[in-house]
């Protein structure tokens, strides 16, 4: 066989194998071309038969390409600890790494430097016996009571001595916030589901649960955006 | 796996075509002709050529092999292919599962008159 008819034949026969490949994953498709015609071409140079009668039809070549590419040859495990380990080495997932990592420190020194800046607060007042109702109306009346802080369905007074109690609060709490205020008690009193509760017990959570779902978001992209990986069952 | 060989020669080379091709890179680099040449001239020559360089390719998609071109006399460059330190990890694994696999197989054609 001529130069020419050799450049010929391996061009013709490398053409059919592409078209036999065609259906495959973008990805895929291109590592398996990558070197196709110069491997075929050192096929050719060693002996004057066209390739046909060398490897065989083109199809059968490139179902034997696909075979020993996509199915796993070897013991099962053994392919996919080669897989693991580069598909933690690839850019995309060091880049993922480094985004991990970081949102973990942040998470941890946030609060942390938050805990350093904010002064330390004043000792907390002690805690005294449970009052019944009728107890907290009685210490009201009588002058005994300073504050009283009324959530929902929870009440917690604080005497002029300086201790507090927790209150068991009737049905409705509104008459109570009334009365209170007349006997001269310094009372807040609020619903416990309004909106301004639930931004108070959510505002110093908010930092924490936008760098979560940060997190969530940037890992689906990187899952989402993955190569397609030669794996089993494509023939 | 084609050109020749018989068929059941040819069935059990599917299985450790791996462990051939990686021990074949563990002596020296190769392109992918010079691996399917080295494989028969070994006494493997049931080995098909699309088998080898898909066998190739694929353990270097997995990053066992690196490779690199190095430019023949006429015509395009050759595509080398080394063995890296993940390569050298996985034949190491992957012999170790053979050896495991021949010897539960000698202990069980022991005696026999298949046994050649």
């Amino acid at each position: 066989m001529t130069g020419a008819n050799r450049l010929d034949d391996v061009t013709a026969y490398a053409a059919a194998v592409r078209a036999a490949l065609a259906d495959l994953p973008a990805a895929a498709r291109a590592d398996l071309q990558d070197d196709l015609e110069s491997h075929l071409a050192e096929v050719a140079a060693e002996s004057d038969a066209p390739l046909r009668e060398r490897l065989g039809p083109p199809e059968a070549y490139a179902a034997d390409l696909r075979a020993a590419y996509g199915v796993q040859t070897g013991t099962k495990g053994i392919t996919e600890v080669a897989g693991g380990r580069r598909r933690w080495r690839s850019p995309r997932w060091r880049i993922a790494g480094a985004v991990a990592v970081t949102l973990a420190a942040a998470g941890i020194l946030l609060p942390l430097v938050l805990a350093i800046a904010t002064p330390p607060a004043p000792p907390a007042p002690e805690r005294g016996d449970r009052w019944s109702y009728e107890q907290l109306v009685a210490e009201a009346r009588a002058g005994h009571v300073r504050t009283m802080d009324i959530v929902g369905r929870t009440a917690v007074a604080t005497d002029r001595t300086g201790l507090w109690h927790d209150v068991a609060v009737p049905g409705s709490t509104e008459p109570l916030a009334a009365e209170m205020t007349r006997d001269g008690v310094d009372t807040t009193y609020r619903q416990a589901t309004s909106a301004q509760y639930w931004f108070t017990v959510l505002l110093p959570n908010l930092g924490l649960l936008v760098l979560v779902a940060g997190f969530g978001v940037a890992l689906v992209l990187v899952i989402r955006r993955a190569p397609a990986r030669p794996r089993a069952g494509w023939r | 796996v084609r050109n020749g060989g018989s068929p059941d020669t040819t069935q059990l080379l599917k299985g450790v075509l791996d462990l051939a091709v990686l021990a074949v890179l563990a002596d020296r680099d190769s392109y992918g002709y010079d691996v399917v040449r080295r494989l028969r001239d070994s006494g493997l020559h049931g080995v098909g050529d699309a088998s080898v360089y898909g066998t190739l390719r694929r353990l270097h998609q997995a990053g066992a092999l690196t490779s690199y071109a190095v430019a023949s006399g006429e015509g395009p460059h050759r595509r080398y292919y080394r063995l890296n330190e993940a390569g050298q990890a996985l034949l190491a694994e992957t012999a170790r599962a053979w050896s495991g696999v021949t010897h539960a197989l000698d202990a069980l054609l022991d005696g026999r008159e298949v046994r050649p």
